[in-house]
C-alpha cells in the first residue's frame, strides 16, 4: 500500500486528536457578527463554526479575543449578526447558562469566604439543593486538587490555588461547554501539567473546551485545532498542521540528522518531484526547504527504511508547529 | 569598526555615593507641581497677602498719614496665622498624593530596588511638600521682617524686637513640620489621593467641630487641645509672647502638637516597607 | 565555579512558617532559572537578596558583597524587574527611566542618555515620549525591563517577564533575555513558571520546594542522557501504524498528543525499525527525535511528583 490517501478536511482528522464525542455538530457557531464600542471594532464580520472537542483561541492583545468570548458567554450582544452556542442563541437566555462554565481571566472573589463555601454558593445559583451542591461542590475542588484547602479563606490562597477555585466553579455543575480564558496564569509547571492532562481528559470525555492562551506551546499540549483571531477577524481555523500546510509562501523547513548528510542531499536534489527549494548545511545534518511536504517526508521514510544512503537519525520540522503558524500569519 | 553595534552597550561613567537620592525624589516631586499652572497661580495666590503688607510697610514708613499702619511684634504674627490657610490648601494639594499616587502605581516596588534607604524616600517625599509650604510661611514673614528693616532705613524696629527672628523660625518650622508630616502619613495610609484630601480636611473641621461643641456645652475653652488648629495657634501666640487665647496650658497644646508628628513618623516608617515589595 | 550569588544555610522565619530552611545555594554567572512550586519560598529569597529581610541565620553574598553589610551597595549594581505592573506615577517613558537611572547613581545627563539608548534596546523607541499610563501590557512589560537595565547593572532579577505578553511580545521578550545572559554578559535570574522559557534562555538552574533546595545545577547535566525512547509523529493511518508497531513489540505512549513516545527494545536494534515499520505500512515520519528528558520532567523529579 503506497501512502494513505490524504483524507479531506470534513470527515476524519489526520492527525491525532479527540475522537468526535456525542454528535459532530458545531458548538459555537457564528454568523455575520459585528460588535462595536463607539468607534472602536472589536470584531468584524465574523462567521465561524466551532466544532466539538478541545479548541485553542488565540490572537495577539486586543485582536477580539476576548470580545468573542464575551460573546459567546452571553455578557455581551452583538452589534449585528448572530451568536448560537450549543445550537440556542445565547443573549438572555438563561437555559443555556446551565451549560456553559466559564473560567474569566481576572480574579473577582469574595475574598473572606472559604474555597468551599464559594464554590457551593455559586452552584447554589444553578439550582441544586443544598446537599447536591455540597456533593458536586467536593467533586469540583477534588477534580482540580484543592480539597486540602478548601475550607482555608479565598484570601489566604496563593495565585495558583486561585486559579484552581476559578476553575472549580466552572466546571461544577457538569457543564456540556467549558469557555476558559488563560487558565493557567500563575500556576507553577506541576499544576499546569495537570490542568493541560485534565482539559485533555474532559475532552476526551465529551465535553468541549474553548481555551484562550497566549502560551502557544501549552495549546499545542491540548489541542491541535485551532481559532486564529486578528484585527477583529478569523485570521485561520483547524488543524495546526492543515493551516501550515496551506502557508505557501512559507516552505516547509525539515531538518534531518544522518549519518552522511551529503549523500542524502544528493538524493534529494535527484529527485524533482520533492520540489526541494534550499538546503543548508550543519555538521551532521542537512535542512532542506520544500514545496511538497508529503512527497519529501514519505521520501525520507523510505530513504531511513532501507539505509541504503546511511542511517539517518533525526527528522523535524523547526516550523511545523503553532508558533510558526502564528508567526507566519500574524503580520 | 565600520558597523557599530547599535544594540545594549556597557556604561563606563561615574556614579554618585549613596545617599543622594532624597534631593533627586525631591526634585522631580517639585518640578513636577511647578510645571502645573493651576498651582503657579495658587502659590501666586498665597503670596498676594505678603505683597499687601509689604506695601503697607512702605506706606507707613514713608508717608505719614499712613502711620498707623505701623507693624508691631503682632503683625507679623497675625500674619503667619492669616497663611495658615493657605498652608492647608497647599498641603491638600501637594500632599494628598505624594506617596498614595506611588501606591496606586505600586512604584514602590521600582524606589526600594533601588539603593536608596527608606528614610530617604520618606525624606524626600517631605521636602517636597515642606519646600512649598515653608516657601508660604518662613520664606515671606521672614522678608517682611527684612522689608521693615530696609524701609526704616535703620535697624530700631529689629534691636526692639529680636525675638522675632527665632520665633517667626520656629513658628513656621512648627506650622509646616505638623502638616507636612500628618499630610504625608496619611498619604501612606491609601491609594487614592482623593480619600487622602478628604480625610485631612474631615480631621481637620472634625476636631475643630468637636471643640466648638464642647465649648458651647461647658463654655470653658480648656478643652481646646481637641482641636489641632487650636493647638498650633495657643502655642505659636506664646511664642511671640503674646497672651495665650485659650484657657488649656500650652505644654499640653505643644504634647499634641509633638506626638501628632511622633505618631506620623512611626505610621510611616510601618508604611513604607520592603518587605511588601516582593511579592 | 564563579558564584554571582552565593547563599550560605540561610533560615528565613516568618512567624510559626520556616519560609526558608537552612539554604545553600550557588547562582553561577550567566543565566540561571529560579523555578519551584507557589510558597517555595523563591520570594523569600529574592527578598533576603534585596535587603528587605533579614535571615535569622547564615550569609548571602551578591557580586562579592555581604547583603547583610552592604544592601545599598548591591542595590546600584543589580536591576530588579518585578512580577506586577509597577511605575512612578506622572512620568513618560524617558523620564521614568531617567528617573531610575538617576536614583541609581548616575550623574542626571548620563542617565537621559542611558535612558533612550535603554528604551530603544527593548523595542520602545518610538513610544517613548508617551506617558507610562498609556501603555500597553506588552509596553509596560518592555519598560520595566528598561528601568532595570538603565543603570548597567552586572545581575539582573526578573520575575515572570513575560507575563500578559501576546505570543510575538513574548518572543521578543525571551530573545532579548538569551541576548543580555548570553551575548552581553549580564548575569541573570529568571523566576517563571513557564519551563521552556527557562530552558530557552538559561543554562543553569536552582529548583527550591518547601523552602529548601531540591535541586540545583546545569540543565544539561540535569536532563541527563537520552534512552530508548523516540518521539514520533506521523501522516498517515494512526491507528493502523499504532497496532502494527505494537505488533512488533514497540511500546507506545501519549498516542493522542501531537507528539507521542515509542520505546523501541534492543531487540529490534534502533530507531531504523521506526521507519522501516513505516515505511511498509504506508505512513510519512513528520517527527522523530531521541526523547530528551525536558526541564519539566527534572522539575518534577526534584519536587517529588510522578
Amino acid at each position: 500500500m503506497s501512502t494513505a490517501s490524504i483524507p479531506t478536511v470534513a470527515s476524519t482528522p489526520t492527525t491525532p486528536t479527540t475522537p468526535s464525542p456525542a454528535g459532530t455538530a458545531a458548538i459555537v457557531t457564528a454568523e455575520h457578527v459585528s460588535k462595536w464600542y463607539g468607534q472602536v471594532i472589536g470584531l468584524n464580520d465574523v462567521s465561524v463554526s466551532v466544532p466539538p472537542g478541545v479548541t485553542g483561541l488565540l490572537g495577539p492583545n486586543g485582536a477580539g479575543k476576548s470580545t468573542f468570548m464575551k460573546l459567546i458567554t452571553g455578557q455581551l450582544r452583538p452589534s449585528k449578526g448572530a451568536i448560537k452556542v450549543l445550537g440556542e442563541p445565547i443573549w438572555r437566555n438563561p437555559k443555556i447558562y446551565f451549560q456553559i462554565g466559564f473560567c474569566p481571566e481576572q480574579d473577582a472573589f469574595y475574598e473572606r469566604m472559604t474555597g468551599l463555601e464559594w464554590v457551593r454558593a455559586l452552584v447554589r445559583l444553578n439550582g441544586l439543593d443544598e446537599k447536591a451542591a455540597d456533593e458536586a461542590a467536593r467533586r469540583a475542588l477534588a477534580s482540580v486538587d484543592l480539597m486540602e484547602a478548601a475550607g482555608k479563606k479565598i484570601g489566604a490562597y496563593s495565585k495558583g490555588m486561585r486559579q484552581r477555585v476559578k476553575m472549580a466553579q466552572a466546571l461544577v455543575h457538569d457543564p456540556q461547554l467549558l469557555i476558559l480564558d488563560e487558565p493557567l496564569s500563575g500556576m507553577d509547571p506541576i499544576g499546569r501539567r495537570r490542568t493541560i492532562r485534565l482539559i485533555r481528559d474532559w475532552g476526551r470525555a465529551g465535553k468541549s473546551i474553548i481555551v484562550s492562551s497566549h502560551i502557544l506551546h501549552e495549546i499545542e499540549s491540548m489541542t491541535s485545532n485551532i481559532l486564529l483571531i486578528n484585527n477583529g477577524r478569523i485570521l485561520a481555523e483547524g488543524d495546526v498542521h492543515q493551516i501550515r500546510e496551506l502557508i505557501d509562501e512559507h516552505p516547509h523547513t525539515i531538518y534531518v540528522r544522518a549519518e552522511q548528510p551529503l549523500r542524502i542531499a544528493r538524493e534529494f536534489l535527484e529527485k524533482p518531484e520533492d520540489d526541494v527549494r534550499s538546503m543548508k548545511f550543519e555538521p551532521g545534518a542537512v535542512i532542506v526547504e520544500t514545496g511538497k511536504p508529503d512527497a519529501f517526508y514519505a521520501r525520507v521514510t523510505e530513504m531511513a527504511a532501507s539505509g541504503e544512503f546511511g542511517a539517518i537519525d533525526e527528522v523535524t520540522s523547526p516550523d511545523d508547529n503553532l508558533q510558526a503558524v502564528f508567526q507566519y500569519l500574524v503580520k | 569598526m565600520p558597523i557599530h553595534d547599535q544594540s545594549y552597550r556597557h556604561y563606563g561613567g561615574g556614579r554618585a555615593p549613596v545617599g543622594r537620592s532624597w534631593l533627586i525624589i525631591a526634585w522631580a516631586g517639585i518640578w513636577t507641581f511647578l510645571r502645573k499652572r493651576a498651582f503657579l497661580g495658587l502659590l501666586f495666590g498665597s503670596l498676594i497677602p505678603f505683597l499687601v503688607r509689604a506695601a503697607q510697610f512702605w506706606g507707613s514708613a514713608n508717608m505719614p498719614q499712613l502711620a498707623s499702619l505701623a507693624p508691631d511684634a503682632s503683625t507679623f504674627r497675625r500674619f503667619l496665622e492669616y497663611q495658615s490657610f493657605w498652608v492647608f490648601v497647599i498641603t491638600v494639594y501637594v500632599g494628598a498624593g505624594l506617596i498614595a499616587n506611588d501606591r496606586r502605581a505600586n512604584a514602590l516596588q521600582i524606589y526600594l530596588s533601588k539603593p536608596l534607604m527608606r528614610s530617604e524616600y520618606i525624606l524626600g517625599k517631605l521636602a517636597v511638600l515642606f519646600s512649598f509650604l515653608a516657601l508660604v510661611t518662613l520664606v515671606p514673614t521672614l522678608l517682611l521682617l527684612l522689608l521693615k528693616v530696609a524701609f526704616d532705613g535703620n535697624f530700631t524696629f529689629l534691636k526692639n524686637n529680636l525675638f522675632l527672628i527665632p520665633a517667626i523660625t520656629i513658628s513656621a518650622l512648627l506650622q509646616v513640620l505638623l502638616a507636612s508630616f500628618t499630610m504625608l502619613a496619611l498619604s501612606s495610609l491609601s491609594k487614592s489621593a482623593r480619600y487622602v484630601g478628604i480625610l485631612y480636611v474631615g480631621i481637620t473641621f472634625f476636631t475643630s467641630a468637636i471643640y466648638g461643641a464642647l465649648y458651647a456645652i461647658t463654655g470653658s475653652s480648656r478643652v481646646s487641645w481637641i482641636s489641632i488648629g487650636a493647638d498650633l495657634e495657643q502655642v505659636v501666640d506664646v511664642i511671640f509672647r503674646l497672651k495665650p487665647r485659650y484657657a488649656t496650658p500650652w505644654q499640653v497644646s505643644l504634647l499634641v502638637i509633638v506626638g501628632l508628628i511622633a505618631v506620623s513618623i512611626s505610621i510611616l516608617e510601618r508604611r513604607v516597607r520592603g518587605v511588601e515589595v516582593v511579592t | 565555579m564563579d558564584a554571582v550569588v552565593q547563599l550560605d544555610d540561610v533560615t528565613v522565619i516568618y512567624g510559626k512558617n520556616q519560609a526558608l530552611k537552612h539554604v545553600s545555594a550557588k547562582f553561577a554567572k550567566g543565566a540561571v532559572g529560579l523555578l519551584g512550586p507557589n510558597g517555595a519560598g523563591k520570594s523569600t529569597m529574592l527578598k533576603s537578596l534585596l535587603g528587605f529581610v533579614k535571615p535569622d541565620q547564615g550569609r548571602m553574598t551578591v557580586l562579592g558583597l555581604d547583603v547583610a553589610q552592604a544592601p545599598l551597595a548591591i542595590r546600584a549594581r543589580i536591576g530588579y524587574m518585578p512580577e506586577s505592573d509597577a511605575h512612578i506615577p506622572g512620568m513618560n517613558a524617558v523620564t521614568f527611566v531617567g528617573y531610575c537611572g538617576q536614583l541609581a547613581g548616575l550623574p542626571a545627563a548620563d542617565a537621559m542618555q542611558r535612558a533612550h539608548e535603554v528604551l530603544y534596546y527593548v523595542g520602545l523607541g518610538e513610544a517613548r515620549y508617551r506617558n507610562v499610563e498609556t501603555y500597553s501590557t506588552g509596553m509596560k512589560q518592555r519598560i520595566k525591563l528598561a528601568q532595570a537595565l538603565v543603570h548597567d547593572p552586572d545581575l539582573l532579577f526578573l520575575d515572570e517577564p513575560t507575563n500578559g505578553m501576546d505570543p510575538k511580545g513574548r518572543e521578543e521578550m525571551l530573545e532579548l533575555v538569551r541576548d543580555l545572559g548570553h551575548n552581553k554578559g549580564v548575569s541573570l535570574i529568571l523566576s517563571s513558571h513557564l519551563l521552556p522559557d527557562v530552558e530557552y534562555t538559561c543554562d543553569h538552574v536552582v529548583v527550591m520546594d518547601k523552602g529548601q533546595i531540591a535541586t540545583q545545577g546545569p540543565i544539561d547535566e540535569l536532563k541527563g542522557p537520552a534512552g530508548r525512547v523516540y518521539e514520533l509523529r506521523i501522516k498517515g493511518d494512526l491507528r493502523g501504524f499504532l497496532d502494527v508497531l505494537a505488533g512488533q513489540g514497540m511500546q507506545t505512549q501519549a498516542t493522542d498528543e501531537d507528539v507521542m513516545r515509542v520505546f523501541v527494545p534492543d531487540t529490534l536494534g534502533n530507531h531504523q525499525a521506526i521507519f522501516k515499520a513505516a515505511a511498509a505500512f504506508g505512513v510519512q515520519v513528520r517527527h522523530l527525535r531521541p526523547s530528551l528528558p525536558t526541564l519539566e520532567d527534572v522539575f518534577a523529579k526534584a519536587v517529588g511528583e510522578e
